[in-house]
């Protein structure tokens, strides 16, 4: 009692004096390894037991080939396996197939073997007939999402019961990473014929748990699958999804135990939850990027033809864009460090990323000015960019805007709804927009369709032979080694020509309680439940 | 509902208002409220010359100061902008909201309600325009402009703007329906005085106090409207803040620097109480034998 | 009466009529359609048309609009073109939310609204009536949100004393699903519960002030007997009108307190289907929603002309 209203006194005394608290500055982030997985459950765990997971943002059908929303992975993750899957480092291994692919003629064929003792939740036989028929269904199906994720393939053949082959009219080396992705999920061939599109509704795969029911915006629930061909590795009952669309109530929600695990951890919240007793935090770099995409077109969404600023048509204005933006300074003030600046589509630390990948433009404001100086553009510049109006988004487009007014830019944002935006970003309908890409495993579907000409995600209209050359060679080499090299040269050619900025690069932050071990995420930020379980209580 | 909803507390046709600002601050509410309210005016009206920076002002190296901090006295945000200027502006901000729904409100709902008040076939039609406006969320319509036309603070405005009509309107329509049956208006009639002079002239004059009492608790409930609003991402306009996005701001970081949170929620708590406890001073002090007993 | 409630039912329905209309047209309006919301980050432009015309997008307007009045009528509302699930089914679980919460933050409303409306009544022209009105007052001057946001933070995650989220259907476990929804109804019945304390006073005044209760007083009945035989009946009337009116602004608030509490019901139904432009559902839930109100204000009237034909809705709000 003495003690604490000697501190009382103290304070106040020293607030009356000093009138202040002197200023905290902001320290330079400390390095973040990543921290992928709690570990293998090994002994002490508890079998059974209901997990809760406070899920994002709602999956849409559960569909591999028509869903396109990412978490719809997520969901899929313990109860429809891929073909193939990545590693901690970003490696494809095996998953229901038992080896990588043997490619052969130059590419043009490809043949996998697959497990032969994996069986459908309903029962049916997992084989090279299952396999050759989802693939079917991915490129021949209307709202097929992953008809250009598999490339120019001829044909999908059942060689033998656990044998696939590919066929290619033009070798496609992202091929093997599509189908460590939802390309690679294969439902049964039995629902698929029996429901039709209606699959979505009740999935049926190979995993270690099984659909059980959905309830829309609320919650999916799945549970253990006894016929999976790796049941003595599974612990709990059920898992149960449960979709909360605020980072800050999920972060909520662990702390005070309602859930066990959340995904998208705001880093607002992630300091807060490594402190909190009871709670641990998973963390990985993730394949995608936020980028500001500049219009070059000189038409208007009409297809009239317009007079395009500056910045279309002047490489410089641009350029100086790209060098007035501090992005380590915004990523560390903005995320507190905790997601990391980009320079490129490829994310560091994968098999493809190269020094030249890697490099960032460097800061430069009065380098900047001189080049606006230079292309005979008005100080300050303006420039309107449609921000989506997400709480991450838009922090960060309110810090590079009074970044960029050092620098001579003037920037008035225009938040835009999600949908909205990626319609105004579809139809050309912006001077310059920031939004980002989810990312994949293989380079190829983070660059190709952003830079080719025509391509479907070349909002910019950027468009040159160079460009469409490298991009095209870098699908069609099959050693790494000469696709990264490839790939490094395409972003020192995307860094002159800045049609797209890229700004940061996210981290994909898990928080999960204590008692829970047994999950994992990697870069491509699906959590996975599979073999998950809860401690004993006697041995914690 | 609407057309049995009316709202008639007995008047006297003819007031002496030159006592009602004297009754206004008689009672310790009224006095509170009025001071509260012109130190909200004064706020909105000087903030900016009070403001120690722009409210647009970033430091990078100094984000989430504490309360008391040098040269921060009441913190900074994600950003490092000072926390008491970006208060100051988004009072003001706020109020413009509130105030501009409330315009809105008003312009429209009056004249509707003087017509539908006195004239029984536009009623009709005017009742069901209520009626339709009410059973319509007014959210619904919110994040539907913010669609169309981009999320906006005076797309909130508008969309709050539109939900308060029929509050207005309500008023504006018992109180015509009373004051038609008073003589000195059966009088107006009876001289053959056109529509908009009998409305204008005779009538409208005479609602003007309902319409103010209305105004005052409108005000309030429209800048809570424009939290919300901004809260579900609907009002935003980046840098300009407003005390609702600043709040949608602030509880993202909330677990981190609670204080910004607190102190927007209760500046707009302040601002609303200030209006609720005016206006509620302001009706009795118009109206003494409304709810002051006999 | 029954050429009045005849009457309110015909402007009920003009009123669901235009409702409709305008629910239709307001969700064409919004820019992105709903086959690009579908398509995701990685649509193209065949992907896109296909969409459209499995959707019925390329039919002209007035061919769509009579579909949707066909299909409403007869209940069939569609699919969602986000999840593929029935409406109908999605409805089913929605609703129950949401009833539960607003009726639940209707009685806490209630309850607080009442007592501390006699409290500030009873204290008529001593010292502390000034701390009870200001009481009242404050409730209508704080964001629910607000309240919601500070309530997890310090009940739920700083204390630990109730759940920061979740929800219980009643029929599965009544108490825990009451303790889950506590902290929901209270922040989303703050505001409804000044409107009521405010109203429950005046009208208290008003009701006290007649001759009649004057006579009750005179004869040497108890004061308390007094207010709560004759004061608080009428103030019930007054109160049905309310809850009535004030359901729109309920819904409104509903949303909110979904989002931030997770809770499954239309609010949240609502903000994801505008938000990925869920054409079928949008309008389904504002259908919903419209029809409730009309149809409860229909039943407040009903009511109203039964308990007491005379009588005028003393000020809602005023």
């Amino acid at each position: 009692m003495l003690r604490r209203r000697t501190v009382v006194t103290a304070g106040t005394a020293a607030l009356l004096a000093a009138g202040c608290v002197p200023r905290q500055e902001l320290e330079a982030p400390p390095d973040r390894p990543n921290v992928v997985g709690t570990g293998e459950p090994t002994s002490g765990v508890r079998e059974g037991g209901d997990l809760v997971m406070a899920l994002s943002s709602e999956p849409d059908r559960l569909d591999p080939t028509t869903s396109s929303s990412l978490y719809t992975r997520y969901v899929m993750q313990p109860m429809c396996e891929k073909l193939y899957d990545i590693d901690s480092d970003g490696e494809i291994v095996p998953m229901l197939a038992t080896e990588l692919p043997t490619i052969e003629e130059g590419g043009l064929t490809l043949t996998f073997p697959l497990r032969t003792d994996a069986v459908f939740s309903d029962g049916e036989p997992f084989n090279a007939a299952a396999v050759a028929a989802m693939l079917t269904r991915h490129l021949t199906h209307e709202a097929s999402s992953r008809k250009s994720e598999l490339g120019p393939v001829d044909t999908v053949e059942a060689v033998d019961e656990h044998t696939v082959k590919v066929t290619f009219s033009a070798p496609f080396s992202p091929f093997t990473a599509a189908l460590a992705d939802r390309a690679g999920m294969i439902l049964s061939p039995k629902a698929v014929e029996e429901m039709g599109d209606d699959v979505g509704n009740h999935p049926v795969g190979v995993g270690a748990f099984r659909f059980v029911g959905r309830v829309p915006q609320t919650s999916i629930e799945l549970e253990r699958d006894p016929l999976y061909y790796d049941a003595d590795n599974v612990h709990l009952d059920r898992i149960i999804y449960r979709i909360m669309t605020d980072a800050n109530i999920r972060a909520a929600n662990v702390q005070s135990g309602d859930v066990h695990v959340a995904d998208s951890i705001s880093p607002q919240d992630i300091e807060v939850l490594e402190a909190a007793r009871g709670v641990t935090t998973l963390q990985v770099g993730s394949l995608g990027y936020q980028a500001l995409t500049i219009n070059l077109r000189d038409t208007d969404p009409d297809g009239n033809p317009t007079d395009p600023p500056l910045i279309a048509t002047d490489p410089r204005v641009r350029q100086a864009l790209s060098i007035a933006l501090d992005r380590e300074a915004l990523t560390n003030t903005v995320f507190n460090g905790w997601y990391t600046p980009a320079g490129s589509p490829i994310a560091p630390g994968t098999p493809f990323s190269t020094p030249e990948s890697d490099h960032l433009p460097a800061y430069d404001p009065d380098a900047a000015r001189t080049l606006l100086a230079e292309a005979g553009a008005p100080i300050p510049y303006p420039l309107q960019v449609k921000v989506s109006n997400s709480q991450d988004a838009l922090r960060y487009a309110q810090a590079m805007q009074a970044q960029l007014s050092q620098a001579g830019f003037a920037l008035a944002l225009l938040p835009t709804e999600y949908t909205a935006i990626l319609d105004a970003q579809d139809r050309g309908d912006f001077e310059a927009v920031q939004l980002g890409w989810s990312g994949r495993v293989d380079p190829h579907g983070n660059a190709y369709n952003f830079w080719t000409t025509d391509a479907s995600n070349n909002y910019s209209g950027y468009s040159s032979p160079e460009m469409d050359d490298l991009l095209a060679r870098g699908a069609e080499q099959t050693s790494i080694d000469d696709r990264a090299a490839t790939y490094g040269e395409a972003v020192t050619l995307m860094q002159e020509v800045n049609a797209v900025i890229y700004l940061y690069r996210q981290r994909s932050l898990t928080a999960l309680s204590s008692d829970v071990t047994g999950v994992a995420t990697f870069a491509d930020g699906v959590v996975r439940l599979s073999h998950a379980a809860f401690l004993d209580e006697k041995e914690t | 509902m609407t057309t049995t909803a009316t709202v008639t507390e007995p008047r006297t046709a003819v007031r002496r208002r030159s006592g009602v600002l004297t009754r206004l601050v008689s009672t310790p509410a009224g006095l509170a409220g009025t001071v509260l309210v012109v130190l909200v005016l004064v706020a909105a009206a000087v903030g900016p010359l009070l403001a120690p920076y722009s409210f647009a002002e970033t430091n990078f190296s100094y984000p989430y100061q504490q309360l008391f901090t040098q040269g921060f006295w009441l913190g900074t945000d994600d950003l490092g902008r000072d926390v008491l200027s970006r208060l100051l502006y988004g009072l003001r901000a706020s109020l413009l909201v509130g105030l501009l729904a409330v315009g809105l409100a008003v312009a429209v709902g009056t004249p509707l309600g003087l017509l539908a008040g006195y004239w029984r076939p536009a009623d009709m039609v005017i009742s069901r325009f209520v009626d339709v406006t009410l059973a319509f969320p007014f959210l619904i319509l919110a994040v539907g402009l913010a669609a169309i036309s981009g999320a906006s603070l005076s797309n909130a405005a508008i969309a709050l703007g539109i939900g308060f009509i029929p509050n207005v309107l309500r008023v504006v329509r018992g109180e015509t329906m009373r004051l038609k049956q008073e003589s000195f208006v059966k009088a107006a009639v009876a001289t053959d005085a056109p529509l908009w002079r009998i409305l204008g002239r005779h009538i409208l004059p005479n609602t003007l106090s309902a319409i103010i009492v209305q105004a005052t608790v409108i005000l309030p409930a429209a800048i809570i409207g424009e939290s919300m609003l901004s809260f579900l991402g609907l009002g935003i306009q980046p840098p300009n803040p407003s005390l609702g996005i600043m709040l949608s701001d602030a509880q993202q970081y909330i677990y981190r620097a609670p204080s910004v949170a607190v102190l927007t929620g209760l500046t707009i708590i302040i601002m609303c109480f200030a209006f609720n406890l005016f206006g509620d001073a302001l009706r009795d002090a118009l109206d003494p034998n409304s709810s002051k007993g006999h | 009466m029954g050429r009045f409630l005849a009457v309110r039912a015909v402007e009920s329905l003009i009123t669901l009529l235009i409702s409709a209309a305008v629910i239709f047209l307001g969700v064409r309006a919004l820019p992105g359609d709903p086959a690009r919301a579908m398509a995701g980050e990685e649509a193209t432009p065949e992907q896109l048309a296909a969409i459209r015309a499995d959707l019925g997008l390329d039919q002209p307007l007035l061919v769509q609009f009579l579909a949707f009045l066909r299909n409403t009528v007869t209940f069939d509302l569609g699919t969602s073109t986000r999840t593929g699930q029935e409406i109908t089914q999605m409805l089913a679980a929605a609703i129950p939310v949401t009833l539960q919460l607003s009726v639940y933050a209707i009685i806490v409303a209630i309850i607080i609204g009442i007592t501390f409306g006699m409290y500030a009544e009873r204290r008529r022209g001593k010292p502390d009536e000034l701390l009870a009105n200001a009481g009242v007052l404050l409730g209508l001057s704080v964001p629910n949100f607000w309240l919601g946001l500070l309530g997890i933070l310090i009940l739920a995650v700083m204390l630990g004393i109730v759940p920061a989220s979740g929800y219980v259907p009643f029929f599965e476990s009544p108490v825990r699903s009451i303790y889950h929804l506590t902290l929901p109804a209270l922040v989303l019945g703050t505001g409804l519960a000044a409107v009521i304390a405010r109203q429950t006073r005046a009208s208290l005044i008003e009701t006290m002030g007649t001759d009649y209760v004057r006579t009750a007083r005179a004869t040497g009945i108890a004061p308390r007997r007094v207010l709560f035989r004759y004061g608080l009946r009428n103030s019930l009337i007054v109160l049905v009108t309310i809850v009535g009116l004030q359901l729109g602004g309920l819904i409104s608030g509903a949303v909110v307190t979904e989002r931030i509490f997770a809770l499954p019901g239309l609010g949240r139904m609502t903000l994801d289907a505008v938000f990925s432009r869920d054409y079928p559902v949008i309008q389904a839930v504002v259908l919903v929603v419209t029809f409730s109100y009309v149809l409860i204000n229909f039943l407040v009237d009903v009511l109203y002309s039964v308990v007491n034909p005379r009588i005028r809705t003393g000020g809602a709000r005023a």
